[in-house]
């Protein structure tokens, strides 16, 4: 759901990264944030507890237009990935305006795609946030390494009908990485505007 | 009566009639081994020492409710009730043995210090160690099983490897190190806790009771085959 803030005359929108533990959503969002122009973006912020961190920045694009007069500024954050973290994922979930799946290409990680992704799903339905309605971005990691499944296999338990857009990439490389971020914005802003 | 632990054999006293009949396991204070406790066998090789008939003894004839009981596993020792007991004992389970005694919540066990030994999840003690009970959970037959259960049974699997694989992800140094040197129950203990607890949230009573998931898995990953968690 996203904030409107009157004085700034923006458009404030929740982008949350989930996806299995070590899966590369903080090498995802590490990345945008060190190719973003300084001037449009706030400080990258990691709220650790524990074991588990969340990263979590925003920016304004210049580059986009607005919404009757509203700019966007995208909020992009991070979920602890290791399975039993759920209390922290739900909470950073609450207001989401669309969402990253980063699924870990790896086959010893198959498994646990499905399981983060149904994990989402279970979140999402406790927020009333419906999955065919929620702009979701799913996007193919570590496509350099050699042991990974094909993207059909994938696609297969993640995105049987082919709801959603999907980027293969090489976030360690930003391969793929400002592709997936697009899209997402591009979706969000669709249901805005 | 004694309890001993194996490890650093520190000795605890504890009130065997407090103990569940599916018995319980413990952590010790002192090195975080984990001891597992059993009530002595109503017919045991145990009372034979004179000083140690108590309730146990009694039990042979008046609670046949009490029986077939496993044999009290080598981990746990009952040892020399003329040893002085050490006033502190065991706080926690261990979670990471889904056995029945982990699986089972039940009413605090005190020592004669009054001292809590709780279990904090999974469902109430199985009444299978009475004689009138019902038999254990039996292996599923995935024939019978609604589409519904099929599909919980996959979650618990998926979910129990998931949690298995992130224990190791995360922890490769301490899972190393406690394989190297059998002290994986302490570097572990808490994060398999966690686990355990989240996959007792998670997954339906019934399957939590019938399968046997969350071990296999922690067995299969962080174990690497070898059945260190019993």
């Amino acid at each position: 759901m996203a904030l409107i803030n009157y004085a700034s005359r923006e458009i404030n929108s929740k982008i949350v990264y989930y996806g299995p533990g070590l899966g590369g959503k903080t090498t995802n969002i590490k990345y945008v944030y060190t190719k973003l122009n300084p001037s449009i973006k706030g400080r990258l912020i990691s709220l650790a507890t524990e074991l588990d961190r969340t990263l979590f920045f925003d920016f304004l694009p210049v580059d986009l237009g607005t919404i009757r007069g509203f700019k966007t500024r995208f909020h992009l954050y991070t979920v602890p990935g290791q399975v039993f973290y759920n209390a922290s994922r739900k909470l950073i979930l609450k207001g989401v305006d669309g969402i990253v799946f980063v699924a870990d290409s790896q086959i010893e990680r198959f498994d646990e795609n499905i399981e983060s992704f149904e994990n989402m799903e279970d979140n999402l339905r406790t927020y009333n946030l419906d999955m065919n309605r929620i702009p979701l971005v799913i996007q193919y990691n570590k496509r350099d390494l050699p042991n990974i499944t094909s993207v059909e296999e994938l696609q297969k338990v993640l995105n049987p009908e082919n709801k959603y857009p999907y980027f293969e990439s090489v976030a360690t490389q930003g391969i793929g990485v400002f592709e997936t971020l697009k899209e997402i914005c591009k979706l969000v802003l669709k249901v805005l505007a | 009566m004694i309890v001993e632990c194996q490890y650093c054999h520190a000795k605890y006293n504890v009130d065997e009639t407090k103990i569940p009949a599916a018995g319980v396991k413990v952590r010790c204070h002192k090195c975080n081994n984990i001891i597992v406790i059993k009530r002595p066998a109503p017919e045991p090789r145990i009372p034979e020492t004179p000083s140690a008939p108590g309730p146990g003894g009694k039990q042979e004839t008046s609670a046949p409710q009490v029986e077939k009981k496993p044999a009290v596993e080598s981990r746990a020792e009952v040892s020399r009730p003329e040893e002085p007991p050490e006033p502190r004992l065991p706080e926690e389970p261990f979670p990471e043995a889904p056995s029945e005694a982990v699986k089972t919540k039940q009413t605090p066990v005190k020592t004669p210090a009054e001292e809590k030994i709780e279990i904090t999840h999974g469902p109430p003690p199985p009444e299978a160690d009475s004689p009138a009970a019902p038999p254990k959970p039996q292996p599923f037959s995935e024939s019978q099983m609604s589409e519904e259960d099929k599909k919980w049974h996959n979650r618990a699997r998926r979910l129990a490897k998931a949690l298995a694989s992130d224990l190791v992800l995360y922890n490769k140094d301490k899972v190393e190190r406690g394989l190297r040197d059998g002290t994986i129950g302490q570097l572990l203990g808490a994060e398999i806790r966690r686990s355990w607890e989240y996959y007792c949230q998670q997954i339906p009573r019934h399957i939590v009771e019938s399968t046997d998931y969350f071990r296999e898995q922690l067995n299969k990953i962080v174990g690497r085959g070898e059945e260190i968690f019993k």
